[in-house]
């Protein structure tokens, strides 16, 4: 059982890692990836939001009637979200102005939604809590990736902090909404070249 | 489908849905006053920080509001007024006041000394114009001082329309919304200064 | 009249909600491999964005505003977007079977389509009148339309020209080609 417990959490980071690996959830990805602290702020909001939808939907698997069950699963997503979007205007009102209407925006990121329909309805509560956990830092993960090659290479800085010489002009293009996509394009393909050398490595 | 079927799904339809609903009413109370300073603290904060000078004490927590008028629907509307104190002295006073621009309503914190009635400043809070033309109006600190340090009976509109203000060229319908909204915050001023017991 | 028109080639290219907003990513990705899928798509995309837009506002206004509860906001949208889509999907198999062929598999889809529920939320914050909720739900709609399109046409050119380099295939040059379709549409920003 522990085992398995690892195993659900630690696929999100690399096997099934979602945005990177299926193209699901990239609406988020690209919107909040110019800066790396909104990117970690959007993927701990997903995190969460993954972790409760998880927990809730797959406690009430036996209870819920097939047909009504995407109802039932959207109204836990949508309590979830709004329940972030409360607490993050409540404490961190700075980092709710940034991501704006990206947080709402939650409750239609396909991951969500995805884990709950396709894994938390048929798993126990603890491995479905492990497996929102490992998806939802996955995400933040590959969020994370993104913002930082925009934020360095776009704008000198990392986290805020200058990690390239004062001198360096910036690279504006990756901080527009183009530069989102081809960057993010070119990180897949490179995730796909590495995967494969990996599998024929083991195979 | 069978009749318990459908009872079925309706009661756990209805009970997942009062439940979150309860839920969330109840995240919002425990959140709500938070979120209420947390408002003012970023979004009206740093235009009080512009336009009140000289104070010791906490304006947002010296708080005070006060009805001001009736909308559509016939509720009160109020409005909340920033207390700035020196000692015990209130030496100024400050408000929001909203006129139309060109993108959306504009925002404009007024701060006005009550001992002498003169208008000590102004500061866009909120506005939607358009970047680089309208956004003058916060970004131009020398149309906002066209206000400052005068007396309320100076005429806010614009020269064009006879009065003291210069209108950013090429934003005139940005610069009209910020003069309306400090013409219409003097007006509200006056209407309740007798409540306002100073 | 001349706001609605910019507001209609602002919603469709300017800020289009897909390449310049990143709504609506999802089937850009997944369902543009031919140009006969992508039209079904998009013209159920634009039925129910337009549906769901007005719907939510009307909701919003009358609803929500009326007895203070804004901030149940993203709940009652949310399943109000995938009602009116079952509702849609039953009413479109009784009345016009042939157009519920046409589209009806596209229409699951759409409740997570990021775009239909991020146009109605766009609607309030940014104040709309009920006309503007109207036009700017469907010039929206239409904006993806033409991306998904757009992006059908150039797959099927890329996939028979066959040069793509291994290591973009697929999704990767989906994306680059969305880039590059940005700063196309980025070049119009002087319009207006």
């Amino acid at each position: 059982m522990a085992a398995r417990i690892v195993n659900e959490f630690t696929k999100g980071f690399w096997k099934e890692i979602a945005p990177l690996r299926f193209a699901l959830g990239i609406c988020p990805a690209l919107a909040v990836s110019t800066k790396v602290e909104s990117a970690l702020g959007m993927g701990f909001a997903v995190v969460f939001v993954l972790c409760m939808s998880n927990v809730l939907v797959s406690a009430v698997r036996n209870i819920v009637p097939d047909k009504v069950r995407i109802a039932v699963f959207i109204s836990i997503i949508a309590t979830g979200v709004v329940i972030v979007e409360l607490v993050m205007q409540a404490y961190f009102y700075p980092l709710f102005l940034v991501l704006g209407i990206w947080i709402p925006l939650i409750v239609v990121n396909c991951v969500v939604l995805g884990r709950a329909e396709a894994f938390a309805r048929k798993n126990p509560v603890l491995l479905s809590l492990s497996d929102g956990l490992g998806m939802g830092l996955g995400f933040t993960l590959s969020l994370v990736v993104i913002s930082s090659i925009r934020e360095i290479l776009g704008d000198g800085t990392w986290l805020g902090m200058m990690v390239l010489p004062e001198a360096y002009p910036g690279f504006g293009f990756l901080l527009r909404p183009p530069g989102a996509f081809v960057i993010f394009g070119l990180v897949l393909g490179i995730m796909n070249v590495i995967s494969a050398r990996l599998e024929n490595k083991t195979a | 489908m069978s009749l318990r079927e459908i009872i079925q799904m309706v009661l756990v339809l209805t009970i997942v849905a009062a439940v979150c609903a309860g839920g969330l009413a109840a995240v919002k109370m425990v959140t709500m006053e938070q979120i209420e300073y947390q408002q003012i603290k970023f979004i009206k904060e740093p235009a009080l920080k512009k336009i009140l000078t000289d104070y010791d004490n906490d304006p947002i927590s010296d708080r005070i509001q006060l009805v001001t008028g009736k909308d559509a629907r016939g509720r009160d509307v109020s409005t909340t007024f920033f207390l700035a104190k020196k000692g015990s002295q209130l030496v100024s006073l400050a408000f929001e006041s909203t006129g139309s621009g060109y993108g959306g309503p504009i925002g404009v914190m007024i701060a006005i000394a009550p001992e002498d009635d003169v208008v000590q400043g102004i500061a866009v809070t909120t506005q939607s114009e358009t970047p680089g033309l309208g956004t003058k109006i916060i970004d131009d600190p020398s149309f906002s001082a066209q206000f400052a340090d005068k007396p309320l009976s100076a005429n806010f509109s614009l020269s064009a329309a006879g009065g003291q203000i210069q209108a950013i060229t090429g934003a005139t319908v940005s610069s009209t919304g910020v003069s309306n909204a400090v013409n219409r915050g003097i007006e509200l001023y006056q209407a309740v200064k007798p409540e306002l017991d100073l | 009249m001349q706001e609605y028109l910019l507001m209609i080639v602002a919603a469709m290219f300017i800020n289009n909600i897909v390449l310049i907003r990143f709504m609506g990513n999802c089937p850009v990705v997944g369902v543009t491999s031919s140009v006969d899928s992508a039209l079904g798509m998009g013209a159920a995309v634009v039925f129910v964005t337009t549906m769901a837009g007005t719907t939510c506002w009307i909701i919003q206004k009358t609803i929500l505003e009326v007895l203070g509860i804004e901030y149940l906001q993203t709940l009652v949208f949310i399943l109000v977007i995938a009602t009116l889509v079952q509702f849609v999907e039953i009413l479109m198999q009784k009345v016009a079977p042939p157009l519920y062929r046409a589209l009806g598999i596209f229409l699951p889809l759409i409740t997570t389509n990021c775009m239909v529920f991020g146009v109605s939320v766009l609607n309030i914050k940014e104040e709309h009148s009920f006309m503007e909720t109207l036009v700017f739900s469907m010039a929206s709609a239409v904006g993806f339309a033409i991306v998904l399109l757009f992006m059908a046409g150039l797959r099927e050119r890329m996939d028979s020209a066959g040069r793509v380099p291994k290591l973009l295939q697929g999704v990767p040059i989906t994306l680059i080609t969305a880039g590059m379709m940005g700063l196309s549409f980025a070049g119009l920003m002087g319009l207006d």
